[in-house]
């Protein structure tokens, strides 16, 4: 259920072979798709372990707030639906760390360097999910974003990151229609169910605009993130693309949608109707620019839930050290109690 | 929220060592129907190949509906490098397979990105001569192939219950396509559904 990151390219390509770099960018230019036994540009490398490691870790701690919620979901079907897409997220966490091993960094360093907050996790996982609706919002909006991001990056060069998309869009198709049902069976409720859905919605739109990211730099078609097929559509493209989609929805099911204020917990302490959010001529929705300011405060670790989602990790961990040392090597001593 | 969820979490400052021992990375195949071939879904870390199975049987098993799995260590694997183009093999000489080497399972990507799916098997004394003679025979608009000796690959049980037989619509798209559709139509008009839809990935619907 995540974007990727934007893949910082810390080294300069320029420092590479230029025949080699040469000859890896025209077959990128012709929509070759780059496997593990070929050259590539340390860049790439590193940008490329850099996107699939975020990505793992996304799924990872995307499945924490929505894991809370298993036990109290309204119905069995609700519940074996809720269990199936968090052991799908985990799941997509495997495959996705497999992808990143190849790249040369092991499972264990990835596990514990997200524990640690050395490395990240999609933003958008750092805000509360204080009901059941906002469970249906995460499934809808952010589903909604991942599968749109997901679906380009499906198209890009890396062919173990392609296949690897491949399969997790799949089950992608799942959780978001899951939600869907769930924002549709909610806003056809009592009023008490809309109002509590339209409070879910007034929390996640914010985080779902940001979801893809800062906007663009000028000329980033050009850098090599996109020159070499890592991402394919740029962070505002899809932003606007995913208004077009869920602004004419939300009004049409009778949702609002508001420019928010929120406290340091992450729930709405002021909102007013975003007078933006119209179609112009040309059928693009208008929306008011995310506050990125809280969205840069967030990526710093000082969101409403990154000291929570990440503690929470770590005591998984830690909890869980006895197992992987009994799998690995036979020593059964038990853990010390929680 | 449950009481473990709402403690306060307080840690030693350094994270516990890491666990020792070997954990091995396994490459598993699927087949979705009987006598279909075993397709590419993916790798697992497991300390050995009975849990590798196993771990298989739960997360590749229960993607999609599944028949068989077959689970190998990756370090099993000689391959061709993975081409540019398809490989046209021209030294089609082929000797006959002697009963008494080791049989071998033969597989191919067909382009780049792509899965390796089972094309067949062969035997051949060592792995060198198993990729040649691979190559030979199911090169052919291949751009990588790939062989196995078919003693390291484990195979669950012919008939063994992997894909659960009770309804698993929840979880699948297609378990909600209709209803979803049906409850947008009474807010919605059926234009603005399918401009809606278009986002979706229909492959799965």
């Amino acid at each position: 259920m995540s974007g990727a990151a934007n893949p910082v390219m810390p080294i300069d390509p320029c420092q590479e072979d230029p025949e080699k770099l040469a000859e890896f960018e025209a077959n990128i230019a012709n929509g070759v798709l780059i496997e593990p036994g070929d050259w590539m540009p340390e860049a790439y490398r590193v940008g490329m372990l850099r996107m699939s490691e975020h990505h793992a870790n996304s799924e990872i701690v995307g499945a924490l707030p929505e894991g809370e919620w298993i036990t109290r979901a309204p119905s069995l079907r609700r519940k074996l639906a809720l269990t199936a897409k968090v052991q799908d997220e985990v799941g997509h966490g495997q495959m996705l760390y497999r992808v990143s091993q190849d790249l040369g960094k092991s499972r264990e360093d990835m596990l514990r360097d997200l524990c640690t907050g050395k490395t990240k996790y999609h933003n958008c996982f750092n805000y509360p999910a204080p009901t059941w609706a906002d469970i249906a919002m995460i499934q809808w909006l952010i589903d909604g974003a991942a599968i749109m991001n997901q679906k380009t990056l499906a198209d890009g060069a890396y062919g173990p990151y392609v296949r690897t998309m491949h399969r997790i869009n799949m089950e992608e198709a799942f959780h978001f229609k899951s939600g869907e049902d769930m924002v549709l069976t909610l806003m056809s409720g009592t009023k008490k169910q809309k109002q509590m859905t339209q409070e879910a919605f007034d929390r996640w739109w914010g985080p779902s605009i940001m979801f893809f990211g800062p906007p663009d730099k000028p000329g980033c078609e050009d850098m090599p993130p996109m020159r070499w097929r890592m991402k394919i559509e740029t962070n505002d493209s899809l932003r606007q693309r995913f208004v077009n989609r869920f602004a004419p929805a939300a009004r049409d099911l009778g949702l609002v949608v508001h420019v928010c204020e929120k406290n340091e917990e992450g729930f709405v302490t002021q909102k007013q109707v975003d007078e933006l959010c119209t179609p112009d001529e040309d059928g693009n929705w208008g929306f008011t620019t995310p506050n990125w300011d809280e969205f840069f405060k967030v990526i710093r670790g000082n969101g409403p839930c990154n000291a929570h989602r990440l503690a929470l990790r770590r005591f998984s961990y830690e909890q869980g050290a006895w197992v992987r040392r009994a799998i690995a090597s036979g020593d059964t001593t038990l853990p010390p109690a929680a | 929220m449950s009481k473990i969820r709402q403690r306060n979490f307080t840690f030693a400052d350094e994270l516990p060592p890491h666990a020792d021992g070997v954990v091995r990375s396994y490459v598993v195949y699927t087949a979705r129907k009987d006598d279909a071939p075993h397709r590419y879904a993916g790798y697992l870390n497991a300390p050995d190949i009975a849990l590798a199975v196993s771990l298989a049987c739960e997360h590749y098993g229960q993607d999609e509906a599944c028949t068989g799995i077959w689970v190998h260590d990756v370090q099993e694997i000689t391959e061709t490098p993975c081409a540019m183009e398809k490989m046209n093999p021209q030294d089609t000489s082929d000797t006959t397979d002697c009963e008494s080497d080791p049989a071998w399972v033969v597989f191919g990507q067909k382009r780049r990105g792509d899965i390796h799916v089972e094309l067949a098997s062969l035997r051949a004394a060592d792995s060198e001569s198993a990729l040649s003679r691979a190559v030979a025979r199911h090169g052919g608009g291949m751009v990588q192939i790939r062989v196995v000796p078919h003693a390291s690959i484990h195979a669950t049980e012919p008939g063994q219950l992997i894909w659960r037989t009770h309804d698993q619509t929840y979880r699948m798209a297609r378990g909600y396509s209709k209803s979803v559709r049906m409850k947008w139509e009474a807010v919605r008009k059926a234009e603005d559904i399918d401009e809606y839809r278009k986002d979706d990935i229909k492959d799965h619907f």
